[in-house]
């Protein structure tokens, strides 16, 4: 059982081959979450979420905690 | 506009809070165990269950998930009901969410101790859990995104929006990371092999760490931090810059846990400048927490909730600093396979998630209970020893990592190797009893801590249902600026409708995709063979007893790591390797070319009584597996198993494989007794000393022709 030439540049070639479709399972997963997050930042934008910068922060502070 | 009367549900957060403080307990003492087990190796009482290999997976999932999970669930029970001004949705989906998530913890605790485990870190869960988590993980979305979306207040603060990407990400995560193809009950194999399950793993590994360790703690931060400092936090902007940022970046960095390997360079270096770019939306987040508190530095003095969510905070900031500067290679190749790794996280799970734990219970606990706390310098003193404890854990790891680095890659003027690995483990057990010291340290704190919540707790009483007062949102939202056509989706139910639909969507899509790389996972070097059913039976058995959590299988392309352990690994020699068994720790050396080295009864021996072949040694004795008869009868499931993952068994091999298994037992069972050991052929050693004797071996002794190429 010699390793010949051919065999390491199939090495080579077939790992690069099994690596990439694992790899466009990975992007697939990860390019769907990033397009999800995406999505809701257009829309957290649009809908005015950002509009206001002062209130939120300061709004959390106040409880409606009765003795 | 009418006001709506409404209670916040204080029960469910009580509930979570307790199992935070009891499931902390318990992995905590679990890593003080192995602490001194790893310098004592006695104190593994040579029972399979409290050794090393099977107590360590129970350490870190109880830390990460039953310890840091259950404070999540806390503190979002707690915040979102509060930001969103309305109950949550529903009390018996909470219930199921609590009681399902104590019910995995117990059983994780059971099955990791009998041995069940899919062999990959952090994911270690087999796969009828693994099932039972995607279910109350929907349980807890449905819950969570009820509660958005019968919300008072319009506005989502920031701190809900790294809820949300916790609950997306782990999803997938979760999903993605635990195909498996299930031989048994209990059992299952990877469905990646080698690279790909690296890759895979890793990018779950350390997505984990940022999804789950992370983000949810992030926006613990940005809630409690200015309560308990009672002013607004520093930049609303920077915070919202800093989620996005985070979210998108973090995704991409997980092959940093890879450098050197056999992974490709491209994805290497992919992940290494992702890991780089991080330091900026990390440190964004971590000054925008510490300046919070700008003219507000004496209420720190007075107050311990505020000193522990700053170390917290503060250790949060050392570990992202400390992770691109490990993400570049010429410092990874130093510390990877160290204790420098363990310093690294346990100033993220001790400082960051431990004390900002701390500091939400102090500061929560007594809101629900009506009262105050019962003693704030009894608090103060479990921070100190909080903080002492971290400083006397995290230094001597530090220290003992960077020695024993530059110990391996020491020659003597001859040009040999200079220490023998042994001698760079015992240099460092000083360190290692510092160690479990500063470890024995941080916990008497959290006990300090539990009896302060206790007395706390008699003195009060909980508030079950809070009463608070809020108007509805309106039915149309109020927007500022100009409109679009987003108009007709501004009613939240049809929004989030869509929103799930794109979410089945990709659930859909992840299971038919591996579905068609299947036939990719063909063999690929010609002299890399399968494993023969007997060296499949010991690889099972070295994943029972959790053997990569100490032994690498990956030799790295440097000079001292050739010199020591061979030929330095290549990709090809993995394609059958469900699950891929790389390591991240090298407390004992690697075996990726442990085959072949010693003789059959040194293994024997060896896995007997360690001292006795190389005095001096920590690792625990494995003497049950002399005794402990091979389960043959499951061989034929392994085997079909394999074939459904594309290893290539001739047709109907399942139904031969016993007889070849018991002709190599045969083989092994006659060299042990030229060395004068008898052993029954179908003992379990004799299986695993087949495995450790095909490690590495396949393309062995080729070194010159592969050197040779230009």
């Amino acid at each position: 059982m010699s390793l010949s030439r051919a065999t390491i540049t199939n090495i080579f070639v077939d790992n690069q081959s099994n690596l990439v479709s694992v790899i466009i399972l990975l992007l697939i997963a990860s390019i769907s979450v990033a397009s999800l997050f995406l999505a809701a930042f257009i829309w957290s934008v649009k809908t005015g979420q950002y509009d206001d910068e002062a209130s939120p922060p300061v709004r959390i502070l106040f409880d409606d905690f009765k003795k | 506009m009418q006001v709506e009367k409404f209670y916040y549900d204080n029960k469910i957060v009580k509930m979570f809070a307790y199992a935070t403080m009891l499931w902390g307990v318990v992995g905590m003492l679990a890593g003080l165990l192995i602490a001194v087990q790893i310098y004592l190796p006695a104190a593994n009482f040579n029972l399979p269950i409290t050794t090393f290999g099977r107590v360590r997976p129970v350490h870190t999932n109880a830390v990460i998930f039953a310890f840091v999970g259950n404070g999540i669930f806390m503190g979002v029970y707690y915040s979102l009901q509060r930001l969103c001004k309305a109950r949550m949705f529903s009390d018996t989906l909470s219930k199921i969410h609590f009681w399902v998530w104590q019910l995995i913890i117990v059983a994780a605790a059971v099955t990791l101790l009998a041995g069940y485990t899919s062999g990959k870190e952090y994911a270690e869960l087999e796969w009828p859990i693994d099932i039972v988590i995607t279910l109350v993980w929907v349980v807890f979305g449905i819950n969570m995104f009820g509660t958005i979306l019968k919300r008072r207040e319009s506005h989502l603060y920031v701190a809900i929006w790294f809820y949300i990407a916790t609950w997306v990400t782990v999803a997938m995560l979760h999903i993605v990371n635990s195909f498996e193809i299930p031989f048994s009950f209990m059992k299952s194999y990877s469905f990646y092999a080698g690279v790909q399950d690296a890759l895979v793993q890793w990018w779950y590994g350390h997505n984990a760490v940022a999804f789950f360790l992370t983000t949810p703690y992030l926006g613990l931060m940005y809630y409690f931090l200015p309560k308990a400092a009672n002013r607004p936090v520093y930049s609303y902007r920077l915070s919202i810059i800093h989620f996005w940022a985070l979210i998108f970046i973090y995704i991409w960095a997980g092959p940093h846990h890879l450098l050197y390997t056999a992974l490709p360079d491209w994805a290497q270096s992919l992940g290494t400048v992702f890991s780089i770019m991080l330091i900026a939306p990390s440190w964004g987040g971590m000054l925008n927490g510490l300046f919070t508190l700008r003219g507000a530095w004496d209420k720190v003095r007075e107050e311990p909730v505020l000193k522990f969510l700053v170390v917290a905070v503060t250790c949060y900031g050392m570990a992202t600093f400390e992770g691109p500067m490990l993400s570049l290679k010429s410092v990874n190749a130093i510390s990877h396979f160290t204790d420098w790794t363990i310093a690294h996280v346990h100033i993220g799970a001790l400082g960051w998630n431990g004390f900002m734990t701390f500091g939400v219970l102090y500061w929560l606990i007594p809101r629900i209970f009506n009262t105050t706390l019962y003693s704030k310098k009894l608090a103060t003193t479990h921070f100190w020893i909080g903080t002492l404890g971290i400083v006397l854990y995290a230094l001597p790891m530090y220290w003992a990592g960077f020695t024993q680095a530059e110990m391996w890659k020491q020659f003597t003027e001859e040009g040999q190797i200079k220490y023998q690995f042994l001698e760079t483990v015992t240099h460092i057990i000083p360190m290692y009893v510092t160690r479990s010291l500063g470890g024995a340290l941080y916990i008497s704190g959290v006990f300090v801590m539990i009896y302060n919540i206790w007395k706390t707790v008699a003195q009060g009483k909980l508030i079950e249902n809070e009463e608070a007062e809020a108007a509805p949102l309106p039915k149309v939202a109020e927007t500022h600026g100009k409109q679009y056509w987003h108009r007709w989706i501004e009613r939240r139910p049809i929004q989030m409708l869509v929103l799930s639909l794109v979410l089945v969507a990709i659930g859909g899509l992840l299971e038919l995709v591996p579905t068609f790389l299947i036939k990719s996972n063909i063999p690929t070097i010609a002299s890399v063979k399968p494993y023969t059913p007997l060296e499949l039976q010991g690889r099972d058995i070295y994943i029972r007893e959790g053997c990569y959590l100490c032994h690498s299988q990956m030799i790295r392309p440097f000079r001292d790591e050739v010199a020591r352990y061979g030929e330095y690994s290549k990709a090809g020699e993995f394609v059958y390797d469900h699950p891929f068994q790389w390591g991240s720790k090298r407390t004992g050396p690697d075996l990726a070319r442990i085959g072949g080295k010693y003789p059959d009864s040194w293994h024997y021996n060896h896995m007997s009584d360690p001292r006795s072949m190389s005095p001096g040694s920590i690792m625990p004795s494995y003497s049950w597996l002399l005794d402990n008869k091979l389960d043959t009868a499951i061989t034929p499931a392994k085997i079909r198993a394999m074939q459904t993952l594309g290893v290539p068994y001739p047709e109907g091999y399942d139904k031969k494989a016993n007889e070849d298994l018991v002709a190599q037992e045969n083989l092994i069972k006659a060299n042990l007794k030229k060395d004068k050991i008898e052993t029954p052929a179908n003992a379990e050693i004799v299986a695993l000393i087949a495995y450790l004797q095909r490690m590495g071996t396949d393309i062995k002794g080729e070194k010159k022709q592969v050197a040779s190429l230009p």
